[in-house]
């Protein structure tokens, strides 16, 4: 599998996230980036496109980071995704929370391109 | 609704004023107990010689002289005095009918029968009973100080209190004095006359301003006339008022003539304040300081002095039974500082219960050890010790129930309602211990105390977080909101005289009583209620009822605005963390990317303009934050200023039009507008909030309109700001003006926000002197309104 073929889908409703992050994974090889503004939205994208890795915001209106997260976990479809959840909440209880619902990392804002990058990597070489 | 700072600060000239007052009060203190010191280590004469047609004899002898110790009686004659003839001693005394003892160090007097007896103060102790008579009343006055300076110390600004200090002060220096002046240091017996002349009137001065209702009386200069009468006593004291050392007897009449008409105006005040009082809570306070007279006095007369006149013997020595005076500076003193006056009936009632409880272990206790003893010849230590533990243990199993069990029985008997009541109070303080929801409390609290007493209303406000209070709970007839309003005024315009157990009838018809709810020293609440749907009055027993219900309510609300506050705590932290960080998310990012990569020009430029507006956002955030933690600390300094309207609306619409290009801003202002009378930032504030909040809320842009008008009858001008937005439900209605709050619907989706806004708005326009309302219809739109005071210059209506 090549880095090309890397899908990233960003689930994301601050449009200023969302716009840092395009700028971010935008000059960056290796990548497809998917965006999303609301939960629902985003897990037909992830059926449709099945996106290798997903960075995933908790706060989402109507449906939040963690419910979307468990959704994509329980269906055998799409269970292989790696997921990144993306939190203001930097409580042990939210990282735990966030592993409950079977995120397999969580980074907490502010994040520097080099850590989200870092971690986007290592999740996707451990596949 | 603003609360002012109230820490413990004090400004430098007070404190300087309260250092003073304290080193006069140890002063006058320390003066006291050294004449206590002197006259317990003194002996003293204790014989008033007088002359009459048969010449010099023996008029009075004290109880517990030397003269009296010696067999000296009344009607004898003396023969030598201080080692002169008793002739050429008393030559220079002719112009006088009554010397005193203390100028006589030696005496020989010749009794009916022609046997000499002499006394001698050389070398001499004194008797027992002048030493404990001293003691016990230096212990007297010591409680008297220490009443004094703890109610004092608690209620620095209350005159009565000072009075109290004062009263204990003028009796410690009376007393002390005149006892050692018996014994020969002349020079105390100023001091005594000082006290003496003072005290009565100082008693007086202090049942006049005792009572809150005499508040105005307590600054009112005229009032300190009524120690004329003492200061010209004073004046005149040492310049005719003693001869030779030995007070001249007329002028020592008019000095006790003096004492006797300030008693008697202090006796008169008190039963006028009793029988004429307004307030509840005057009544309480003389009944408190008339059984606390009682229970110094009827133990003296029934234990010493009735016994004396009647069989010329002591059931108990009044050198003892006089400690009971202390009742008297203790229940003046509660009478000052209590702001829940026990009803003295049950105070008996428990005096009778705890008596009859003693009384019953005592009898079971003393049975068992007498039946133990009784059981063995000889009690070793082993069985001492085992018998002295089982006692206890008995003594420990009965305590309880038989209290618990004699109590019920008391209430039972005498007191059907108070039984009653009881049972209501226990089973709130049960309900309410497993209620945790402020509201839920409320609720239950309101609920039986008006379907207790039947009132025709009742209503909870609850100290927020801000200071101010709000209605949280309303039944009857209080549910309708121009009469809690009418609440929310009278408790912004409060003050002792209508709390409870006062009557609030005579500020607003419709309420009976208002309640503060106080636990520990923290007010959380205020329980007011109406009068009774029968319009019957309440009885003692209906007060004894509010005020156990008060006393679990304040409990059970202060834990849960605990709970509440924590969970502000808990949503602010979140919410703040939360909010700061999606900003900071883009300066962070940006500027990472800025030093890892080399963008274009254009890009670099966006990534910059991206860093510097999320920089702005993160600078209003903290400012809010900043707002509400001043607010919530009550820390604000609201300027007063004359400001043109229209300068501040053109100011905030410039910033506003910056932040959209999708609404059109009308602005529709009267001409001729006045100035308004407020703090020109913080107006900027409230109308950028309301702007923002327009822009924010008619996500689709619209018009936005601007609009200003005077009203003034009521001096003041209101401003609107009217937007074509989504509009505001009437559930989000009532809480839009607290923190955090925010309209949760799929139209807001997106539009970000800390949620308090608004709340600083609604603060800073009430503390300005303003107000702030809306009117909303679902998706039509919102206009908030406020109203601020306009500026009136010399000369304009």
């Amino acid at each position: 599998m090549t880095k090309k073929s890397k899908k990233i889908l960003v689930v994301e409703d601050e449009d200023d996230i969302v716009e840092l992050l395009y700028a971010i994974f935008d000059d960056l090889d290796g990548y497809k980036t998917l965006y999303s503004r609301d939960a629902e939205k985003a897990l037909s994208i992830a059926r449709a496109d099945n996106p290798d890795i997903i960075v995933l915001d908790i706060h989402l209106p109507k449906l939040n980071g963690y419910e979307l997260c468990k959704s994509i976990k329980s269906d055998t479809a799409m269970s292989h995704t790696k997921i990144i959840m993306l939190s203001g909440m930097t409580q042990n209880s939210d990282r735990l929370r966030a592993q409950e619902a079977g995120a397999d990392d969580y980074i907490t804002k502010p994040f520097t391109s080099a850590a989200l990058v870092e971690k986007i990597d290592t999740l996707l070489k451990s596949d | 609704m603003i609360r002012s700072n109230r820490s413990g600060w004090m400004p430098a000239g007070n404190r300087r004023l309260r250092t003073l007052q304290m080193f006069l009060f140890f002063s006058v203190v320390a003066v006291s107990c050294v004449f206590f010191t002197l006259s317990v280590s003194k002996p003293y004469m204790g014989i008033w010689l007088g002359e009459d047609d048969s010449g010099w004899t023996v008029k009075f002898i004290e109880r517990n002289g030397l003269a009296n110790q010696a067999g000296i009686k009344k009607g004898e004659g003396p023969v030598e005095i201080n080692g002169q003839p008793a002739e050429a001693f008393l030559e220079k005394y002719a112009k006088s009918d009554l010397i005193v003892g203390r100028v006589v160090r030696d005496i020989t007097i010749i009794d009916a029968q022609g046997r000499l007896k002499s006394v001698n103060l050389e070398d001499k102790s004194p008797t027992w009973k002048a030493v404990i008579e001293v003691t016990n009343w230096f212990i007297v006055c010591l409680i008297f100080w220490a009443t004094g300076l703890y109610v004092f110390l608690k209620k620095p600004n209350n005159t009565a209190a000072f009075l109290l200090c004062l009263c204990g002060l003028s009796l410690g220096l009376a007393l002390s004095g005149n006892m050692v002046g018996e014994r020969g240091i002349t020079i105390a017996t100023w001091f005594e006359v000082v006290g003496t002349t003072m005290f009565p009137w100082l008693l007086l001065h202090f049942f006049l301003v005792l009572p809150d209702e005499r508040e105005s009386l307590r600054d009112r200069p005229l009032v300190y006339l009524l120690y004329l009468p003492a200061i010209v006593t004073l004046i005149l004291s040492p310049v005719i008022g003693v001869e030779n050392g030995q007070p001249v007897q007329w002028f020592r009449t008019i000095r006790l003539l003096g004492y006797g008409a300030g008693f008697l105006g202090t006796v008169g005040v008190a039963i006028f304040n009793y029988f004429r009082a307004v307030s509840f809570r005057t009544r309480q306070q003389m009944k408190i300081v008339l059984f606390s007279a009682l229970a110094a006095l009827i133990p003296v007369t029934v234990l010493s002095i009735v016994p004396e006149a009647i069989w010329r013997q002591t059931i108990l020595p009044v050198e003892l039974s006089l400690l009971t005076y202390a009742f008297i500076p203790m229940g003046m003193g509660y009478a000052v500082v209590t702001t829940k006056l026990m009803d003295i009936d049950v105070i008996i009632r428990r005096g009778i219960v705890y008596g009859l409880i003693t009384l019953v272990m005592a009898v079971i206790l003393a049975t068992a050890i007498f039946l133990s003893v009784q059981a063995r010849e000889s009690v070793g230590l082993p069985e001492e010790i085992a018998l002295a533990l089982v006692s206890g243990a008995v003594a420990a199993v009965l305590f309880g129930p038989a209290r618990k069990g004699i109590e019920t029985l008391v209430d039972r008997l005498f007191y059907k309602d108070r039984y009653d009541y009881r049972q209501i109070i226990q089973s709130l303080s049960t309900s309410l211990k497993i209620l945790e929801n402020l509201t839920d409390i409320s609720r239950l609290i309101v609920g039986t105390t008006v379907n207790t007493l039947n009132l025709t209303g009742g209503c909870l406000l609850v100290k927020a977080q801000s200071g101010s209070v709000e209605v949280n709970t309303n039944q009857g007839i209080f549910t309708d909101s121009s009469k809690q309003k009418e609440l929310l005024n009278v408790a912004s315009r409060r003050n002792s005289l209508i709390e409870f157990p006062n009557s609030a009838s005579t500020i607003c018809s419709d309420l009976a009583f208002f309640i503060p709810l106080v636990a520990g020293e923290r007010e959380v609440g205020i329980l007011c209620l109406s009068p009774k749907c029968s319009r019957q009055d309440f009885s003692s027993n209906d007060i004894y009822l509010l005020q156990g219900i008060a006393s679990v309510a304040a409990i059970a609300l202060h834990n849960a605005i605990l709970i509440r506050d924590a969970s502000i705590r808990d949503t602010f932290v979140s919410v703040a963390s939360h909010e700061l960080r999606t900003p900071l998310t883009s300066v962070v990012g940006y500027t990472d990317l800025l030093l890892r990569r080399d963008p274009p020009d254009a890009t670099r430029k966006l990534w910059l303009k991206n860093i510097f507006n999320n920089s702005q956002k993160l600078s209003a955030i903290v400012d809010d934050l900043l707002n509400v933690s001043r607010i919530q600390s009550g820390k604000v300094n609201i300027k007063s200023e004359i400001v043109s309207l229209p300068d501040v609306v053109n100011e905030s619409l410039f910033l506003a039009r910056e932040n959209t290009d999708k609404h059109e801003f009308v602005v529709d202002m009267e001409l001729n507008l006045p100035d308004v009378l407020t703090d020109r930032d913080k107006l900027g504030q409230v109308l950028g909030n309301l702007l923002d909040n327009a822009i924010k809320y008619s996500p689709n842009g619209g018009r936005v309109t601007l609009s200003a008008h005077n009203e003034p009858k009521e001096h003041r001008i209101v401003v609107s700001i009217a937007d074509e937005g989504i509009g505001i439900g009437e559930a989000d209605k009532d809480l839009l003006f607290t923190t955090f709050h925010r309209i949760q619907r799929p139209e807001t989706k997106g539009v970000r926000g800390t949620g308090l806004g608004l709340y600083v708005a609604k603060e800073w326009t009430e503390a300005m002197g303003g107000k702030i309302w809306l009117e909303s219809e679902l998706n039509k739109g919102s206009t908030f309104f406020i109203s601020i005071p306009a500026y009136h210059s010399k000369g304009t209506d």
